[in-house]
């Protein structure tokens, strides 16, 4: 599987967000967001395709305590 | 001069005294101290002095926030949970030290020093809470405001040896308060006895119109909580994740915690959690992508203004995909939901370890200026606090004992949704039948 590279995490960094970004510390991030970004995928197969975000509020208080 | 004068008097001399060991204050405002103690202040609060982290705005006041980018910016509003603890009758007494913009858990700090642990300075106070945590724990005041994001009022609370709540998210109005993930973030009271803590969410807790986000859940009676008897409860030990990587002596002060409550009459049961570790992914996507999107302007701006740990961190959230955070986001309500039927269906909460090992040096986890050590050091203190942040679930935090290193140590009750009542509950039963929330550390010589 193709991963991020440090020349992409560079563009979004310094050509997107203006924040500068050594080489060195964006293939660091490249690594760290390639295995965060792998792990939510894995776990996002346990959604359905109507699951939101807002939802999330409705779940606090359905498993409140009465 | 009145009782509240004297309290007053005497909590700025508390102050004076452990400063120069513990910086735990950004600033004592003893005039205002004093002011306010002359005039009448009714309430179930009544002229108790109280300091809180330096992020709850008061408006015409400075609130750095842990940042020198704020050493001189003036709040615009009051927090509504300062206004709350106004209106109940408490004294604010001064602004208490916090890891730069909430940030870290360990309690360095290199704008403003680092806060260090009462009982033995050498050793950190946890974070970012700091000075709310060093500031009780000392006897300065009995309890002060912190946030928690990750893990910080219940780090500093069990590195301290006292008491901290992280309520459920939404428990307790976030408006007037920095923001450091708004999807995660909670305010919550540190003190050293469960009974204050009930006291104060008496007071903060409910609805609020200024932040959307806060619940309109009725505000149980959490002062009769905090004196209920618990016979017959039912607490979950869930295996895994939260045990492992145990140091033998914490091991042996939560077994010590059980066997309390066994003889409380609480039934103590196993129950199968899913996979934590995936939660500590999930909640790390969140923070990283919410902080670093809240900081952009002024990483851009002014880099050289954060320490290079904190500021490395937030790089990777400024590098993470939207679809990725958004998926995270999309993942907490099934997550929370499976999360609530394998813990709470035979149980009332479960009980874990606050932190994995016992209160590290501050020489040891000195990383702020040090991008590859950072990470790690701050996910160690955090490993067992962060899956309830990422699920918005109530955990309390309760001093069990001392380890070798002479520190303190606690563990943590977690619950349903807005079961705050439940935990105060079982925390307070459990302080009446010991004795660790009554030690004090001395004043170093």
């Amino acid at each position: 599987m193709a991963t991020l590279d440090a020349a992409a995490v560079k563009a979004v960094l310094d050509g997107i967000h203006g924040v500068a970004v050594t080489d060195a510390r964006a293939a660091e991030i490249a690594r760290d967001v390639t295995v965060l970004a792998q792990g939510v995928r894995a776990a996002a197969a346990r959604l359905s395709f109507e699951d939101e975000p807002q939802a999330f509020r409705g779940v606090l208080a359905a498993n409140a305590r009465r | 001069m009145n009782d509240a004068a004297a309290r007053v008097e005497e909590a700025l001399a508390a102050a004076e005294a452990w400063q120069p060991a513990i910086n735990a204050f950004i600033r004592i405002e003893a005039d205002a101290a004093r002011e306010a103690a002359r005039a009448p202040r009714p309430g179930p609060l009544s002229c108790i002095p109280l300091a809180h982290k330096d992020m709850y705005y008061r408006k015409g006041r400075v609130s750095a926030c842990g940042s020198t980018l704020r050493r001189d910016w003036i709040a615009p509003v009051t927090a509504t949970a300062l206004a709350r603890l106004d209106a109940a009758g408490a004294i604010d007494i001064g602004t208490l030290t916090m890891s730069e913009w909430a940030g870290g858990a360990t309690g360095h700090n290199i704008h403003f020093g680092d806060t260090a642990n009462p009982w033995n300075p050498a050793h950190v106070t946890g974070g970012s809470s700091s000075g709310s945590a060093a500031a009780v724990a000392a006897g300065i005041v009995v309890a002060a405001l912190g946030s928690d994001t990750g893990g910080s009022i219940r780090v500093p609370a069990s590195c301290c040896g006292i008491a901290g709540l992280k309520p459920t998210w939404g428990r307790v109005s976030r408006s007037g308060a920095m923001p450091r993930a708004w999807s995660l973030d909670c305010v919550g009271p540190l003190a050293r006895d469960v009974a204050t803590i009930a006291a104060i969410m008496a007071a903060i807790a409910g609805p609020d119109p200024r932040d959307p986000t806060a619940a309109d859940v009725p505000v149980p009676d959490y002062l009769v909580a905090a004196t209920a008897d618990v016979t017959g409860m039912t607490i979950g030990i869930p295996a895994g994740w939260f045990y492992e990587a145990l140091d033998g002596g914490i091991a042996a002060l939560i077994e010590d915690a059980k066997a309390v409550f066994s003889r409380l009459g609480v039934h103590l049961i196993p129950v199968t959690l899913p996979d934590v570790a995936r939660l500590l992914t999930l909640q790390g996507v969140v923070t990283m992508t919410e902080a670093a999107t809240i900081h952009a302007a002024m990483m851009r701006d002014h880099p050289e203004a954060y320490a290079p740990g904190l500021f490395a961190r937030q790089q990777t959230g400024l590098a993470i995909p939207a679809a990725t955070y958004l998926e995270a986001l999309r993942l907490r309500g099934p997550v929370t939901a499976a999360f609530c039927d394998a813990a709470f269906a035979g149980a009332d909460a479960i009980l874990v370890p606050a932190l994995a090992e016992p209160v590290p040096r501050r020489d040891e986890t000195d990383a702020e200026r040090d991008v590859a050590r950072y990470g790690p050091i701050q996910a160690r203190m955090v490993r067992n606090t962060r899956p309830f942040n990422y699920t918005g679930l109530p955990a309390l935090s309760v001093p069990c004992g001392f380890t070798a290193n002479g520190l303190p140590a606690g563990f943590q009750l977690a619950g349903p949704p807005f079961a705050e009542a439940a935990l105060i509950r079982l925390g307070a039963a459990y302080q009446r039948a010991t004795d660790w929330h009554l030690r004090r550390p001395r004043l170093p010589q």
